[in-house]
């Protein structure tokens, strides 16, 4: 292995282009025919919207955009306004619609589903070791004698790096695989720990407890890179793996035997996703894995690190260019003087000191009365937000929004103006993948009718809200975020362009980027890496009598996000037509359910009907629902319950009842 | 790179180094050998079954299959003998047995019509199998096992490059064929539509 694995695409990437070109494309800009037509519940026909919007000029539609937005914000204040950017656009358009938000609102009430997926990831790594990219990429798989594969079902979210911890698996390496569902990497594995849901932080405390009551730490790592160890060492005491084994449902044995392999191998890394991120515990769960990686050692060389494997194509590169509301660009606080004075002086305006909303607390600024207007480039809360009715009648609610697609979204509903834009395959921009690669993409189709790439659309609003901007081009914007970012440093459009794909931190234009980090230390304040400890906190919403059952929630191989695109690519659509819920044979029989039968999935929030499938992966008592089926939207159900300092929701758990439809 | 070595192919001279296979030095110096089952790509093993690649070596009474073979010092090794050529043409006549005509075939320009048009092999004298059916059950897919000559690429690629353990060669000797698990429909089958055999 393997150049050839490096060009490995998904099945979606293989089979699904022609959702650009699919008859719901928008091509030319619309304006909403009757404000008072806006409800939470409101269903428009992508293929006849003529009820809800006329079609309008560019002209016309950009005034109107950045009129009402320029209105709300001199009337009632930068406060009074919000945006979500988007990872499936360009490094470019994230970082242009970010400065829009913040030089051009007044505000960081700035976000993108970075909140959805891994934003406790990043408030840990952050904390921890002061960066929130990966300390190695998933090629480091193939030097890694032992991998710890926990909370992330790659085969279905990350099939290239699923590849790659197959071919590990191949070779001898140990695979350590953590999750509830029993997923289909299992047949790799050497070891499954099918852990109890909302469990993470007891479980990985008795292994963090094995490994320093054995003495299998690093003491001499230890002592030279981190800080807390004793503070670790003293809080894990009474997380025995004999303690805990009840707790996570995982016995001792396996938890010490999991200890040592992780603790003694040469080489071990760690990989999470989403089952790690999206609890209210997220943050607590991801300081676990960096103290497992401190402890030992287990960061800085060929085949360690710490890696979240990232849901979209450009989370790392939307969050590096500072769509998060506390972080301009490079993740430099906001809050903080002298980066706020450094953007202040390169963008020629005043900013905002405050740390702007998330964006579930947009959602919740918008009922409360406070946000009256907001701009989103290619998001869909409608679809994406927990508790999507509450997040549906915040955005119907608002006074002006102005939304920036390729399809007429279920967010787009509830819009005064939709501005058509541009997919990935029809502009230029550059990317960085999970792996801090910054990647080139090139136009390859013309755009249809009248949409604009999303970088020109941004740069009009700006211009028309009181921006002196003159960008012609994304190397343009490039280059500025070239100087202000010095993760960039060495690395030029030109040589992305001549290179194909950098990674960055780069130490020299002639010299490739650096894969491995934290050789020597971290980029904290005393180079040091920062253990935390974490304590026990349980999921926000039980089970109980009248919803006894756990919902999660996720991804299927064949449907990304919210299918905006997925599910109007036609090959995609054919595989997975029909909104499923999967529950294990054992669960459906004491539920007098047979797989193909419909059912009703009920929670506090809501309820959606669907379609059960076996799957012997999930628990008993688990109901998985992917979220991908606008007909059936499981984010109807999903609690908003946040994780305190990554404010993240609750995805992966809360209460439900499934029963007959 | 290791020790160098010098052998003859088709009457010139090749330095090669340690690893290399006869195969990949001829590729290197642009002597084209025909091959079937192997890719010449990062991650996929030779597996010398098709035989369309075999050389002769001085002093040895069997041809090689260049994909596998390494050479040595002094070999002298010829691709283009009379005995290498009309074997490697015996082995396309044979697979030529059993493909749809050309005008009906899946992809006119396959590597195994290249090759057959170079080795003057398109048509063959022996007797076909019996007609497969297609297999259309799949989206984003269709196998077309008519035109299989049960090379094994597709299994490396399913197995060992994608280790998605999806295609395999089932049944003995004549009734070998490529199947998805169990003999199922594709579209029914574990496949996740990678579309790395497709490659």
């Amino acid at each position: 292995m393997t150049q050839w694995a490096q060009v490995l695409v998904s099945p979606a990437v293989n089979v699904c282009f022609d959702y650009v070109r699919h008859p719901h494309r928008l091509n030319r800009p619309l304006i909403r025919l009757d404000k008072a037509s806006k409800l939470g519940d409101i269903k428009i026909d992508p293929s006849d919207f003529s009820s809800h919007f006329r079609e309008a000029s560019w002209e016309e539609a950009l005034d109107y955009a950045s009129g009402g937005l320029r209105q709300i914000r001199d009337e009632h204040g930068s406060s009074a306004m919000a945006g979500f950017g988007s990872a499936k656009c360009s490094n470019e358009e994230a970082y242009v619609f970010q400065k829009l938000v913040r030089a051009g609102f007044g505000t960081n009430n700035v976000d993108h589903c970075t909140r959805l997926c891994h934003a406790s990831s990043v408030a840990a790594l952050l904390e921890g070791i002061g960066s929130g990219a990966v300390s190695a990429p998933f090629m480091a798989a193939e030097e890694s004698d032992c991998i710890i594969l926990i909370g992330a079902n790659p085969t279905s979210n990350h099939p290239v790096a699923a590849t790659f911890f197959k071919q590990a698996a191949k070779q001898g390496t140990i695979l350590i695989l953590m999750d509830p569902r029993k997923t289909q990497l299992q047949r790799h594995a050497t070891h499954t720990l099918q852990f109890k849901p909302g469990t993470d932080v007891a479980m990985l405390n008795a292994i963090l407890h094995a490994i320093i009551e054995e003495g299998l730490y690093d003491r001499e790592y230890v002592s030279q890179h981190t800080e807390g160890f004793e503070s670790l060492s003293r809080h894990v005491r009474e997380f025995s793996p004999e303690n805990m084994q009840n707790v996570c449902g995982i016995d001792a044995e396996t938890l010490r035997t999991v200890a040592r392999k992780y603790a003694a191998s040469r080489a071990s890394i760690i990989f999470w996703g989403m089952g790690i991120s999206q609890h209210v515990h997220g943050t607590d769960n991801a300081r676990c894995l960096i103290a497992l990686s401190l402890i030992t050692g287990q960061i800085g060389r060929p085949g360690t690190g710490l890696h979240p494997l990232r849901g979209q194509n450009n989370v790392q590169g939307a969050s590096d260019a500072g769509l998060i509301p506390m972080m301009y660009p490079d993740y430099q606080p906001v809050f903080e003087e002298n980066p706020k004075a450094r953007f202040e002086d390169a963008w020629g305006t005043s900013l905002d000191p405050e740390k702007g909303l998330t964006v579930v607390e947009i959602m919740r600024a918008i009922h409360d009365g406070q946000i009256r207007s907001m701009y989103i480039m290619g998001e869909n809360p409608a679809m994406s937000d927990p508790d999507v009715k509450h997040a549906r009648e915040a955005l119907a609610s608002l006074q002006h929004l102005v939304v920036q697609d390729i399809f007429l979204t279920e967010t787009a509903f509830h819009a005064d103006v939709i501005l058509p834009a541009s997919a990935w395959p029809e502009k230029d921009g550059t990317v960085t993948n999970t792996n801090r690669q910054i990647q080139m993409g090139r136009q390859a189709l013309q755009l249809p009718g009248e949409a604009r790439p999303d970088w020109w659309i941004t740069t009009e609003i700006g211009k028309r809200i009181g921006m002196e901007w003159n960008y012609e081009s994304p190397s343009d914007i490039y280059q500025e975020m070239a100087s202000v970012m010095p993760s960039l440093n060495n690395i030029s459009w030109g040589r992305i362009e001549n290179e194909g794909s950098v990674t960055y931190p780069c130490d020299a234009p002639d010299r490739p980027g650096n894969d491995i980090v934290f050789e020597d230390g971290f980029p904290t304040q005393n180079g040091k890496g920062k253990i935390v400890p974490a304590g026990i906190i349980s999921p926000d919403e039980l089970p109980d009598e009248d919803f006894p059952m756990i919902l999660s929630t996720g991804r299927q191989l064949e449907h990304w996000h919210t299918g905006a695109m997925t599910r109007r690519a036609s090959v995609l659509d054919e595989i997975e037509p029909e909104a499923v819920a999967t529950l294990s044979f054992d669960t459906l029989q004491k539920l007098s359910l047979e797989p193909g039968e419909r059912i009703q999935v009920s929670t506090r929030r809501g309820s959606i009907e669907l379609v059960a499938r076996m799957d012997n992966a999930v628990p008993e008592d688990m109901v998985f629902v992917p979220f991908c089926y606008v007909e059936a939207a499981a984010n109807i159900l999903t609690n908003p319950a946040l994780d305190p300092i990554g404010k993240i929701p609750e995805f992966k758990f809360c209460a439900a009842r499934v029963s007959a439809a | 790179m290791g020790n160098t070595i010098r052998f003859t192919l088709d009457g010139k001279t090749i330095e090669s180094s340690d690893g290399e296979t006869i195969w990949q030095a001829a590729d290197r110096v642009n002597i084209p050998i025909p091959h079937l089952c192997y890719l010449p790509q990062p991650d996929y093993r030779t597996d010398g079954n098709c035989r369309a690649c075999v050389v002769e070596i001085e002093g040895e009474g069997a041809l090689a299959a260049s994909c596998l073979r390494k050479p040595a010092e002094g070999m002298v090794v010829r691709s283009d003998s009379e005995r290498a050529r009309k074997s490697q043409s015996l082995v396309m006549e044979l697979l030529m047995a059993d493909q749809p005509s050309r005008e009906k075939a899946h992809e006119r320009e396959s590597r195994l019509w290249e090759w057959a048009e170079t080795l003057d092999t398109t048509s063959s004298r022996f007797p076909a199998r019996d007609s497969i059916d297609r297999d259309l059950s799949h989206p984003a897919m269709h196998v077309a096992l008519d035109a299989c000559i049960q090379c094994n690429l597709c299994v490396r690629a399913c197995r060992e490059v994608q280790v998605n353990d999806v295609i395999g060669m089932a049944h003995r000797g004549h009734h070998a064929k490529i199947v998805f698990d169990f003999d199922d429909p594709m579209g029914a089958s574990t496949c996740v539509a990678c579309g790395e055999c497709v490659f």
